[in-house]
């Protein structure tokens, strides 16, 4: 039957799952804002920019206590002093999460701030002097905010960098000692382990390659967020749409 | 219809299983596997179970979707009760007339919240719990409609169009609860799209909101019944098993017995009675839960009739927000209890 078929279908049922997850829904509403911000610039509608709003509204809240896994991530990785991992990698993996941490913690305020907790606009606060002083700590806060993400951005461009150099590495030490005829001598079982090696290692930089592409168009997104860049917000929307498809890709992986 | 309480009203809670699909049903399946005296053999082992800390209770449930929507519904109750004490005339004769009281102290601790949070702030607040909470349970109707739908051609397969047998099939408290389920749920993710300015038409957003909560009401009626069938039953096992846990008991304890049978009976014997007592705790357990949840709906019920009866013009001020909490609060402690479980299994 073609609605059993549909209904009971692995990708409908991974959907659900996918959907189910607090990391799941959070890419998919960041695809949505993304997506609104593109729509908003393009057809100039106010419809869009309110749901941007909401949208980042809702995965602000979502990412409650987010700033948590970031710091457990980051001890967990100084601790792992007897790994094989290179030094800058694992270094700069634990700046990133220390700066993520930060980062979310950051936004956590001003997350308040959105919710009108913290002191909003001028209507909240009658005084003059005291409205001045808190402008400039919001803005100071979500400028703090997005220095963090752009430095958590560089430590990941760097990690990832170094990742693909090692492969790299790796991959002319396999191809050369190939050549050199050492294999050769060996039964088939350690060429199969071979093989096995290099797409382990390939698989490894196409990842970090991708990680990489996906922090440059982050790296548009904070960038543009500091005023260093002033581009259109089409073309921050797509490259925000663009990794929050990444995100998706990632998060849909990793459930089983 | 009062249509101010029902747009910030605290709904029906998620039903999401998170990557942990152990996580039971809110208002049906209380526990996922009912112990029976013929499944005694998984309750024999007598493990350790690990100490789970408090900190950890707590991390799971703010990591998972179902525990983010229990506890923004609380604090959204919270902010509603305190938005009622701020508006509320009589708030200084309460606080100058009780000399010291654990009540005393509430008022203080919403004095002090109330200078963080100004009226229209509060207000704000809480509409946005209210959007996330939607959020959340936005996006699994169009599965469960074509699922219902399929659900119904089986039926058809199988009997054709004969009025008796889809009488029955109709009235079943699984049909009827997906029925008002799917009823349910369209109603509220419309809602969810009028909140987000997405739809916007003036007249359909009030038939909208009303059948949203007759809706709700037909669910906690389901639930409540459902759960009280399940009481009846865990409380007529838990009736028979003791029976059984005693007359084991006297067998081990006659001199006869002792005499006769040989040691490997009597291991046996000792045995089967460890195995019954965990499969009794694992029955108290359940009722605990399913009682957890009659009262959780009792109050869901109660708070919801007196919006969609206008009982609310009888009652005091935030009554609405007081029961909604009550339930949020039985709601959580529910989940603490199955999170504890769960993390003690893993």
């Amino acid at each position: 039957m073609v609605c059993d078929t549909f209904v009971y279908h692995p990708w409908i049922t991974h959907l659900i799952k996918f959907l189910d997850t607090t990391a799941g829904r959070e890419k998919l509403l960041r695809f949505l804002q993304y997506f609104s911000r593109l729509l908003s610039f393009s057809l100039n509608s106010v419809k869009a920019r309110s749901l941007q709003l909401q949208f980042l509204l809702i995965r602000k809240v979502l990412r409650f206590l987010k700033p948590l896994n970031h710091i457990q991530l980051a001890s967990r990785l100084y601790d792992n002093k007897l790994s094989n991992q290179d030094s800058l990698i694992r270094y700069s993996q634990i700046w990133r999460n220390i700066f993520l941490c930060l980062y979310l913690s950051l936004d956590q305020i001003n997350l308040l701030r959105l919710l009108k907790i913290l002191p909003y606009n001028n209507a909240t606060i009658s005084n003059n002097k005291n409205n001045k002083s808190n402008e400039l700590i919001q803005f100071k806060i979500s400028r703090w905010a997005n220095y963090c993400w752009f430095f958590s951005i560089l430590s990941g461009i760097v990690s990832d960098l170094k990742t693909i150099q090692n492969s790299d590495t790796e991959l002319e030490y396999i191809s050369s000692s190939t050549q050199n005829g050492n294999v050769s001598e060996k039964d088939k079982n350690d060429l199969e382990e071979t093989k096995a090696l290099i797409s382990q290692i390939r698989d490894k930089k196409y990842t970090s390659t991708k990680k990489l592409l996906w922090d440059l168009l982050d790296c548009i997104i904070v960038l543009n967020n500091l005023n260093y860049l002033k581009s259109r917000d089409d073309i921050v929307g797509l490259s925000g749409m663009i990794t929050s498809i990444f995100g998706i890709q990632d998060t849909w992986k990793t459930i089983k | 219809m009062n249509n101010n309480t029902l747009m910030n009203s605290p709904r029906k809670p998620i039903i999401l299983d998170e990557s942990d699909s152990k996580v039971p049903h809110e208002t049906t399946n209380t526990v996922t596997k009912t112990p029976s005296v013929e499944n005694l053999n998984q309750f024999t082992n007598n493990e350790i179970k690990p100490l789970i800390q408090k900190i950890d209770i707590m991390k799971h449930i703010i990591s998972t979707m179902a525990g983010k929507d229990k506890l923004a519904k609380i604090i959204k109750c919270i902010i509603d009760l305190i938005r009622i004490y701020i508006l509320s005339p009589n708030k200084s004769n309460i606080t100058h007339k009780q000399k010291f009281s654990p009540f005393k102290l509430i008022i203080y601790f919403a004095g002090l919240i109330r200078s963080v949070l100004s009226v229209s702030s509060s207000q704000w607040v809480s509409q946005q719990l209210s959007i996330f909470r939607y959020a959340l349970r936005f996006g699994g109707t169009p599965f469960r409609v074509i699922d219902f739908v399929n659900r119904l051609a089986n039926q058809y397969e199988k009997h054709g169009l004969s009025w008796e047998e889809w009488n029955k099939y109709l009235v079943k408290t699984d049909t009827l609860q997906n029925i008002v389920d799917i009823y349910y749920r369209v109603f509220d993710e419309l809602d969810f799209l009028y909140k987000l300015k997405i739809l916007s038409n003036k007249k359909l957003y009030p038939i909208v909101v009303k059948h949203e909560a007759i809706s709700w009401e037909y669910d906690i009626l389901l639930g409540l019944q459902k759960n009280c069938k399940l009481l009846k039953e865990n409380r007529q096992k838990q009736i028979e098993l003791n029976l059984k846990l005693q007359t084991q008991n006297l067998l081990l304890d006659s001199p006869e017995n002792s005499t006769q049978s040989s040691l490997s009976q009597e291991f046996a014997l000792f045995e089967k009675a460890g195995a019954m007592k965990n499969l009794l705790n694992e029955l108290k357990y359940e009722q605990k839960l399913i009682k957890l949840d009659l009262a959780r709906l009792s109050m869901d019920l109660l708070a919801n009739s007196s919006d969609l009866f206008h009982w609310d013009r009888f009652l005091p001020k935030g009554s609405y927000a007081a029961l909604s909490l009550v339930s949020g609060s039985f709601n959580i402690y529910k989940y603490w209890c199955v999170s504890k479980k769960q993390l003690e299994n893993k």
